[in-house]
């Protein structure tokens, strides 16, 4: 802390830790994983400004309980999604296969799991003046999707890629 | 000046005029434009609204992208990766099908410590050049930022290799990149069983080298139980 770097914090992934309580005490900018929460440490999470990161296809992949998204939310929580890539227990970054096992294993809405992983997430990582959002000023990082019925269509159609473009600065790439 | 129009889209998403974090049931508020166009200057968002309300377009000067049926959202944004790392891990995938736990891995000197392992003899240049792989891999899965955390160097050599490619990482990424020290991952095997002096390092050798080089913007530490506790962070 005394060098200036703000507290991101590992939590309550495979056991309740205190890591939340402990996150919060240190005013962390994100507390992460979250599939072993309690009364406590939702209440905790909720009464604070830290940011729950929930990281689905690592409990996917190792098999574990999900984060309770659904309490998190009715409690009051501000919670954003990420991949947690990385080789031992989450070796995919694929954000839209995120984006859809947190409506389908969490019950989170498409709108809700959309705004968790883009204008949360970028607030998770002090990236919200850049990114996270469509507002005039921001880079103009864009997902155009194929056709496609509705908006829920992109989480329901888990496993089909539905975009067709992704413009980073404007370029296709 | 010449822009990038695209035109026609059936849902602009997530368009807020002021940045907000949403918090229990504002998350569901996710405001969207109804058959939209969206100008891009200079690799900004310049303008969007209503297709009704769409500026002069100089179809010879300015790019056109007819977005017909299709919607546009903002990226992804990943705030959560550990994608500086030398090797996959697919024979403890294996293991673990088999019947052995995360933290049976773990005792073995697998999991983060083989990572550790194997990190350690990469150098920064494969481990640049493997990582920025990743970046154009989740780039085009739809990733426009993404935070990346050392974690697997968990000595003062190793932890500052990691932390200078995804310096490297940011420099020449074409999406942000944000860098976390994480060497509070796991303990490593030297200090299995004198967790103090690896703190002691973490806080008396690490940080200040860090901090030198501007390496990180934040700090994580793995808060398990078994791993560190709520005291130690």
């Amino acid at each position: 802390m005394k060098y200036g770097l703000k507290p991101k914090i590992h939590a309550n992934q495979l056991s309740l830790s205190g890591g939340v309580q402990a996150g919060v005490a240190l005013g962390a900018l994100s507390v992460d994983h979250l599939e072993t929460m309690d009364d406590v440490s939702i209440a905790t999470l909720a009464m604070s400004h830290t940011i729950g990161t929930m990281l689905p296809t690592a409990a996917y992949f190792l098999r574990m309980n999900y984060p309770p998204a659904r309490r998190m939310i009715d409690e009051g929580c501000i919670l954003a999604l990420a991949s947690d890539y990385n080789p031992g227990s989450s070796p995919s970054g694929n954000m839209n296969q995120v984006v859809s096992m947190a409506c389908i294993q969490m019950k989170m809405l498409p709108e809700e799991a959309i705004n968790a992983a883009t204008i949360n997430g970028a607030y998770a990582m002090g990236l919200e003046d850049e990114v996270g959002s469509i507002t005039v000023g921001k880079k103009a990082n864009l997902i155009i999707t194929k056709p496609i019925p509705s908006l829920a269509y992109l989480p329901y159609a888990f496993g089909s890629n539905m975009i067709d473009k992704v413009l980073i600065g404007g370029e296709v790439v | 000046m010449a822009a990038t129009i695209i035109t026609n889209i059936k849902l602009l998403v997530n368009t807020r005029t002021e940045n907000k974090l949403l918090r229990g049931a504002e998350l569901a508020d996710l405001p969207v434009i109804p058959n939209a166009y969206l100008i891009i200057e200079n690799g900004i968002i310049a303008e969007y609204g209503e297709m009704k309300n769409l500026p002069w377009a100089d179809e010879k000067k300015d790019t056109i992208i007819d977005a017909a049926g299709q919607m546009v959202l903002p990226t992804w944004v990943d705030s959560h990766t550990h994608i500086v790392f030398a090797a996959s891990r697919e024979e403890e995938f294996v293991d673990k099908l088999k019947g052995l736990s995360y933290a049976e891995i773990a005792a073995r000197g697998g999991g983060i410590l083989n990572s550790a392992q194997k990190l350690s003899e990469a150098s920064e240049a494969e481990l640049l050049k493997s990582a920025l792989g990743r970046i154009h891999e989740i780039m085009q899965l739809g990733t426009g930022a993404v935070e990346i955390k050392s974690g697997y160097g968990l000595d003062v050599p190793n932890e500052l290799k990691m932390l200078r490619v995804i310096k490297q990482l940011k420099a020449i990424s074409p999406i942000p990149v944000k860098a976390t020290f994480l060497g509070a991952h796991t303990y490593p095997q030297r200090y299995k069983d004198n967790h103090e002096d690896y703190l002691d390092c973490l806080i008396d050798d690490m940080l200040p080298a860090i901090a030198a080089e501007g390496l990180a913007d934040y700090i994580d530490v793995f808060c398990e139980t078994g791993f560190f506790s709520p005291r130690d962070t």
